[in-house]
């Protein structure tokens, strides 16, 4: 009895732990369900233009965060241009690029063959309204404004065909992706 | 061949470093980032500023390990100090400026977890254990002085041995 007592009182202390540390690490997004926070940044093919994401409500919009300080972003470089040449342009892809010098990211742009609508947070304020932990991070937003789901880590092709099916559709998702794979935001001495 | 592989790791960790440390080069500092945005540091009265410290000691770092906003100097940190600092400037209550990032981040931005739902265990837990703990501690030390006590008064031994030892005693004697 007394064993039995104590086994379930460890069982109860194991999963507590267990659901701590899930919840931790899966980083869950508050943000899927509402209104995508606005923006306007000035694109990296014209500087004196802003990317406007009111001015494509009606279309889904795959929103990527990246930085070409970012290993993992090369990984999903190519995946993302060539969502873009399969699904563009009925679904919207859009690139902000996060805490990066204008030359880099512009390099790193044309390495990349990179052709998608592509713009800099320049201030970092972009990626607090979306509550950015790293990068690379992806959103998926509804023709009507509202975010379905967001993906944590280097999207793959099939993750893509994935969530572009579900936005498709207007389902909410869960957050996606493997946080270990995520670049943390820093760029300076923590 | 073991020295070739240990040389052929080396080699390659040492060029993943470089490679990461070229690749963080990309980054802007933080007063990079401010100029190359036209913006410059928010002046704020004592008492606001005040606010802004104690409110920056509330939000985690997202890209840190337990530590506040105020305490590391991450770009994040750095940018959400300053937004700390825009939204006490547009006249939001602390309140306010909480609900803002919690709509971002989740109640994982708070440093000390709210006191309701699963949080509430981090607060109660402790305390349960504690006495727990101590509950167990009185059983057991319960238990113990009840096996000392049969230690230290032990049956008296029958009758006729008691008269046989006095026997052999007096014979001594």
């Amino acid at each position: 009895m007394r064993r039995v007592a104590f086994l379930a009182l460890l069982g109860a202390v194991v999963a507590l732990l267990a659901y701590a540390l899930t919840r931790e690490i899966t980083l869950a997004s508050p943000l899927v369900g509402h209104a995508a926070p606005p923006f306007a940044i000035p694109y990296y093919s014209a500087p004196d233009s802003n990317l406007v994401l009111s001015d494509f409500r009606g279309k889904p919009v795959v929103l990527n965060f990246w930085a070409s300080w970012c290993l993992s972003c090369r990984d999903e470089a190519a995946v993302l241009e060539a969502g873009w040449q399969r699904y563009g342009p009925d679904v919207a892809f859009m690139g902000i690029a996060v805490n990066d010098r204008e030359a880099a990211a512009r390099a790193f742009i044309e390495r990349y063959g990179k052709t998608y609508l592509l713009a800099a947070d320049v201030d970092g304020s972009v990626a607090i309204d979306y509550g950015l932990f790293g990068v690379p991070e992806t959103f998926f937003i509804a023709p009507d404004g509202r975010i379905l789901s967001k993906h944590i880590g280097p999207v793959s092709s099939a993750d893509l065909d994935r969530q572009i099916t579900a936005l498709r559709s207007g389902q909410v998702g869960e957050a996606s992706g493997d946080p270990a794979s995520l670049t943390p935001l820093e760029g300076g001495q923590q | 061949m073991k020295t070739t592989a240990l040389g052929a790791i080396v080699i390659i960790g040492a060029l993943s470093v470089t490679a990461t440390v070229a690749a963080q080069d990309d980054a802007l500092a933080p007063e990079e980032r401010l100029a190359a945005a036209g913006e410059s540091a928010i002046e704020l009265t004592p008492e606001q500023e005040s606010r802004a410290r104690s409110l920056e000691s509330e939000f985690k770092c997202p890209v840190c390990r337990s530590q506040s906003i105020r305490q590391s100097r991450s770009f994040m940190a750095e940018d959400m100090k300053r937004r700390v600092r825009e939204l006490i400037v547009q006249g939001r209550s602390d309140d306010e400026i909480r609900e803002y990032f919690i709509a971002r981040y989740g109640e994982w931005i708070l440093l000390t977890p709210p006191k309701r739902g699963f949080s509430l265990a981090a607060y109660v837990l402790p305390f349960v254990a504690v006495v727990a703990g101590a509950a167990m501690l009185v059983f057991a030390a319960r238990r113990w002085r009840g096996q000392d006590s049969r230690r230290i008064t032990p049956e008296p031994p029958p009758a006729p041995y008691l008269e046989r030892l006095d026997k052999e005693l007096e014979e001594t004697e």
